[in-house]
């Protein structure tokens, strides 16, 4: 009996492999291209203190102002920092940021949407109630609001954003589980009496996680975005911390003579934009194709 | 509350009694009162009530609406019933609660009609199976891939499709996952919400001397819901025509086929295709899609022989032993 359940886990170690190599092997050429671009990116924000060739916070007053090109790839800005390596740690704060400020709520929002899907009634009057309060309040109002009472950083977008951003994904999980739990699936797996915590969780939520992922990742560009235009308006990352919007805000005075301290921080937002674009487009055909499609 | 005209005397203590089973959707009641909404109330099941011996097959007939689907799913707890009771081996069901508990087995399992949407996309077959038997604990832990093979081979499946995601299966090799699934937990009654409607005819043959095979070895209780009569017609010991929530006649299988006193069944019956077309003797056809009579016999609008009488709903009265039928005017 032992013998047999090794060889059977063996043989599912294997599949798993194999599983995953057909899962990348199906995968479009827009979502291959999109993951590569992010993982270069996540990569060189990962190894920055070994790649920036600078200290990003170090002033040089013998270095102001150089175009890029030579020692400072990207040139420096009007304190003599090198512009390379502070989009590199930038990346760092931007993604880092940008993915706790998409996953977090998302997480939180697909389970409260799924499980007032699965309910319905009471439940989900309720946390629909609570939903549309939270997507009436305007965000900026919000964030002004946590400003003025913590001041200005990071922390006051992170607690602005876990307020209200939970409830696209809360909306579109609720509408995928309420088509979802009508299905025969869901019913006979209430026939076979499994608890309501494992009919949402085990059962209903991997099938309707998908919208909210192609969602997140578009969710997770114009969260870039935000931190950067907060940042940008003086509300989000304070200087000298490096951050892209911050950047692009302290090259706006010299953007006639030095183009590079903005121009290139907004070049990485826009590829790191890109490269998500890509991925959520990419997934978006991937989870259409599992439905949809023939085997 | 017992009408002994409404349920037929069966020879065995019935393993499954419905007794006055009533079903009403809608009705707009608790918290929806509070903002106003009040949706019409429907009555989907009103007052059926039916036994199965143990080991016997009940059909339940009828077309799309008739409320045989709803049966089904108050049998397995899926809708509560507004009235009456379910009765599990002299257990009231109701009593027994919502053992949805782990480790309470279900002692009535349901197969479903459609093959594409009663498998979890995300779970392989043995996925599937192996949840089943570890939730409520059927074997031991180190049993359970024996017993998932076992299962395999109980519905016909060979154990070269365990890893096959469901949308590598047909249609048939799913219904037999799906009846795998049900009997895993080792029920005694079996509800099948059309299982072989959504199933070529090939297959379908297939799954239903499948069944018929299973009901013998496992001694299983079965409602067999269909709208096809000759799919019910070939698996059912005794059968149960309802129209708009309504038990119109009952009786054995071969009694209802052969001689049917309900107008209803009657056109049900002649609306059935033959081999041999007879062009002299083209039924007539039913008009209408049964819209409910505001009072009486709820057939009256469609029905050939409606009468006077027929403005007070019939009782379901016994022609013979264990045939019974609501109408005032029965064919002898």
């Amino acid at each position: 009996m032992s013998t047999v359940a090794a060889g059977e886990e063996g043989v599912m170690a294997a599949g798993l492999g194999r599983r995953l190599a057909r899962e990348v092997a199906s995968w479009s050429v827009t979502l291959k291209l999109g993951a590569v671009l992010l993982a270069l990116i996540a990569l060189a924000a990962l190894m920055a203190p070994w790649i920036a060739p600078f200290d990003p916070e170090a002033q040089d007053y013998d270095a102001i102002l150089l175009p890029p090109g030579g020692v400072h790839l990207f040139g420096t800005d009007n304190v003599g920092r090198d512009i390379f390596s502070r989009v590199l740690y930038a990346a760092r704060l931007d993604l880092s940021a940008g993915f706790a400020l998409t996953f977090v709520p998302m997480i939180y929002g697909v389970l409260i949407g799924a499980y007032a899907g699965y309910r319905g009634g009471l439940v989900d009057a309720v946390v629909g109630g609570i939903a549309n309060v939270a997507i009436a309040f305007p965000f900026l109002v919000m964030i002004v609001v946590v400003v003025a009472v913590i001041g200005p950083g990071i922390d006051a977008i992170y607690i602005s954003v876990f307020l209200l951003a939970w409830t696209m994904y809360a909306r579109l999980a609720r509408a995928d589980m309420m088509v979802e739990r009508a299905k025969d699936y869901m019913l006979a797996a209430r026939v076979l009496g499994f608890s309501t915590k494992r009919i949402v969780l085990r059962h209903g939520l991997p099938n309707v996680v998908g919208s909210s992922l192609v969602f997140a990742m578009s969710d997770f560009v114009l969260n870039i975005l935000l931190l950067s235009g907060l940042s940008f308006i003086g509300l989000g990352i304070q200087p000298p911390t490096p951050e892209w919007g911050a950047m692009i805000a302290e090259g706006k005075e010299f953007i006639l003579e030095a183009w590079w301290i903005s121009t290139l921080p907004g070049l990485a937002v826009v590829l790191t934009g890109t490269a998500l674009s890509l991925i959520g487009d990419g997934l978006a055909r991937r989870f259409s194709d599992r439905h949809g499609g023939p085997a | 509350m017992t009408n002994s005209l409404s349920s037929p005397p069966v020879t065995a203590p019935a393993r499954l009694a419905v007794e006055r089973l009533t079903v009403e959707f809608g009705g707009g009641g608790g918290w929806r009162r509070l903002g106003g909404v009040r949706a019409p109330i429907v009555r989907a099941v009103d007052d059926v009530s039916f036994a199965i011996a143990p080991g016997e097959t009940l059909g339940l007939v009828g077309e799309s609406g008739s409320g045989k689907t709803t049966v089904g799913r108050a049998l397995v707890g899926l809708v509560r019933p507004t009235g009456g009771s379910l009765m599990l081996d002299g257990q009231d069901l109701s009593a027994i609660g919502r053992a949805g508990r782990r480790g309470v087995p279900r002692r009535i399992q349901m197969m479903f009609q459609d093959p594409y949407g009663s498998l979890n996309p995300r779970f392989s077959v043995r996925e599937t199976l192996a949840e089943v038997l570890r939730f409520h604990h059927i074997v031991p832990p180190d049993g359970v891939a024996a017993e998932v093979r076992r299962m395999m081979d109980l519905v016909g499946l060979p154990a070269s499709l365990a890893d096959r995601m469901p949308r590598h299966l047909s249609g048939g090799q799913r219904q037999r996952v799906g009846l795998a699934r049900a009997l895993a937990v080792r029920p005694s009654v079996l509800v099948l919400d059309e299982p072989v409607a959504a199933l070529d005819v090939s297959i379908q043959a297939q799954v239903l001397n499948l069944l018929q095979d299973l009901r013998d070895t496992l001694d299983l209780t079965m409602l067999f819901i269909a709208h096809e009569l000759g799919v019910v017609r070939y698996v059912s010991d005794k059968v149960a025509v309802m129209y708009l929530g309504a038990v119109m006649e009952t009786g054995s299988a071969a009694e209802v086929f052969t001689r049917p006193a309900h107008p209803y069944t009657r056109s049900l019956l002649d609306a059935m295709p033959h081999l041999i077309a007879d062009k002299r003797s083209r039924p007539p056809v039913l008009g209408g899609e049964g819209g409910e009579a505001a009072s009486g016999c709820r057939f009256r609008a469609r029905c050939p022989r409606a009468g006077d009488a027929c403005a007070v709903a019939p009782p379901l009265v016994e022609l013979s032993a264990g045939h019974g039928v609501a109408c005032h005017f029965p064919a002898a």
